[in-house]
C-alpha cells in the first residue's frame, strides 16, 4: 500500500530500473570526487602510456613504491605514477634489467624462475671514493685510460619474484655516504645510454641470473655503464 | 597565465602597461587574433588550437621587428587520463615556406622552436600554451608535427588575414 503511494503509476521493474540509474549516477558523482582513479595498477600504467601518446602499451610486468615497469620489445618502460612523463629504457632481448630508484628490476624473465640472483659492482674514481671508506675495494680503471685505481662495491642479492612477472633486486645501502651515492648513481640511466657521464667517473655492471624450483640455471641478464 | 604580466593575446587591446619603473624595451603590436578552430587525433585525444594571436615586437634600441605566435592547444580525452606533458615536448612545426620549427625537447637554439607549457585542465582536457618566438613574416599557415612512440599526427593552422580580429 504504501509502496503505491510512494511511486505512483511506477511499476517494480521500473522501480529496479530507476534505482539502478540513481546508484549507477552517484557512483559515478563519487568516482568524479576523487578524481576518476583507475581501480588497478594495470590500468593507470595502460592508460599512462596511452596519455603519453604510445601506440603500443607495454603490458604491466612489476609495481616497485609508486613505479610501474613494463616492457615492449624495445624498451623498458616505467611510469612514476603522478609524473607527467613516462621514461623507456633501451633493453636486449630476453631477460633484461632496468636500474631504479630502489634498485634493480628484471623484466621478461625466463618462464619457470623461482629464483634469481644479481650481482652488481658500483664503482667511481679514486677522488670520489677513497679507499679509506668503509667497505670500499680497489678496482683497476674500466675504462683503461689510466692506471688509475677505482673504489666501490660489489653486491650480490636474492630477487623478489613480484605479481606482473617481474623480479626485483633490492639494494640497501646502510649508513655509508659514499655507498648512497654510488647506488643514486646507479640509478642515473645516462651512464648506461650516453657516452656523454652526467656526473662523475662512475661505472657499474650488473648481472642476474635466473633458476629453477630445482635450481637450475634458466637465463641471464646482463647490464653495464657505457665505461665498462 | 602564459604572456606579459597575465594578459591574454587572444584579447584585442594589446599588453598591459609597463611596471612603475620598468625599463620598456621593445614596443608590441598585435597583429592578428583568430580561433582557427582545427583539429587533429592523436591516440585516444582530440587535439583543438581554438585560440591563437599573432604579435610584432619592435626593439626600441635596434628597430629590429620579430614575429611572435601565440596560441592555445586543448587536448580532449577520458577524464581518468588527461594527455601526459610529456608528448606536448616534442611537437616541431614548418611553416608554408618550408621553415622547420624544433620541439621545445630538441631544440639547438639556433633555429626557431615550439615553448609548450602546461595550462589549465577540466574533467575532460588539459591545455597547452605554445609561444613561437621569430616566426617567419607573413607565412599563410604553420603545420604542427609529431611523430613518436608509434603515434603520428598533423595539425594546419591557418594564418593568413587581416589585421586585428578576424
Amino acid at each position: 500500500m504504501n509502496r503505491k503511494k510512494n511511486s505512483p503509476g511506477l511499476g517494480r521493474r521500473w522501480r529496479i530500473l530507476r534505482n539502478l540509474g540513481i546508484t549507477a549516477l552517484l557512483g559515478v558523482a563519487l568516482w568524479a570526487g576523487r578524481g576518476f582513479p583507475l581501480p588497478t595498477a594495470e590500468l593507470r600504467f595502460e592508460w599512462a602510456q596511452r596519455g603519453a601518446l604510445m601506440a603500443d602499451p607495454a603490458p604491466l610486468q612489476g609495481q616497485v613504491g609508486s613505479e610501474l615497469v613494463g616492457a615492449n620489445e624495445r624498451d623498458i618502460v616505467v611510469y612514476s605514477e603522478g609524473s607527467w612523463e613516462i621514461r623507456t629504457f633501451p633493453r636486449t632481448p630476453g631477460p633484461a634489467l632496468v636500474p631504479l630508484s630502489d634498485g634493480v628490476v628484471a623484466v621478461d624473465v625466463p618462464e619457470g624462475t623461482a629464483s634469481a640472483r644479481l650481482e652488481v659492482t658500483v664503482m667511481a674514481d679514486g677522488w670520489y671514493v677513497g679507499a679509506e671508506e668503509e667497505g670500499m675495494r680497489p678496482f683497476p680503471d674500466p675504462t683503461g685510460e689510466s692506471e688509475e685505481r677505482w673504489f666501490g662495491k660489489t653486491y650480490s642479492v636474492e630477487g623478489e619474484l613480484l605479481e606482473n612477472g617481474a623480479t626485483l633486486f633490492q639494494l640497501l645501502s646502510g649508513d655509508s655516504y659514499t655507498e648512497r651515492n654510488l647506488l643514486h648513481y646507479m640509478g642515473i640511466w645516462e651512464y648506461y645510454t650516453s657516452e656523454q657521464l652526467p656526473y662523475g667517473p662512475f661505472a657499474c655492471h650488473m648481472t642476474a641470473v635466473f633458476y629453477d624450483e630445482n635450481g637450475a640455471e634458466l637465463g641471464r641478464a646482463e647490464l653495464k655503464t657505457t665505461d665498462f | 597565465m602564459w604572456y606579459l604580466r597575465g594578459e591574454d593575446p587572444t584579447q584585442a587591446g594589446g599588453p598591459s602597461e609597463p611596471e612603475p619603473g620598468e625599463e620598456v624595451r621593445a614596443d608590441r603590436e598585435l597583429v592578428l587574433t583568430s580561433r582557427p578552430g582545427v583539429t587533429a587525433k592523436a591516440g585516444d585525444y582530440a587535439l583543438e588550437v581554438d585560440r591563437l594571436a599573432l604579435w610584432r615586437s619592435r626593439d626600441r634600441a635596434t628597430g629590429q621587428e620579430t614575429d611572435i605566435l601565440y596560441f592555445t592547444l586543448t587536448a580532449w580525452g577520458p577524464p581518468w587520463q588527461k594527455l601526459l606533458q610529456e608528448p606536448s615536448l616534442y611537437i616541431a612545426g614548418t611553416d608554408d615556406r618550408g621553415n622547420h620549427y624544433d620541439s621545445t625537447q630538441e631544440r639547438d637554439f639556433e633555429d626557431p622552436y615550439l615553448l609548450v607549457n602546461v595550462g589549465d585542465q577540466g574533467m575532460f582536457r588539459r591545455t597547452f600554451h605554445v609561444q613561437i618566438y621569430d616566426l617567419s613574416r607573413g607565412i599563410q599557415w604553420l603545420r604542427l608535427e609529431y611523430d613518436r612512440n608509434g603515434t603520428r599526427w598533423e595539425l594546419t593552422i591557418p594564418l593568413a588575414g587581416e589585421e586585428g580580429e578576424r
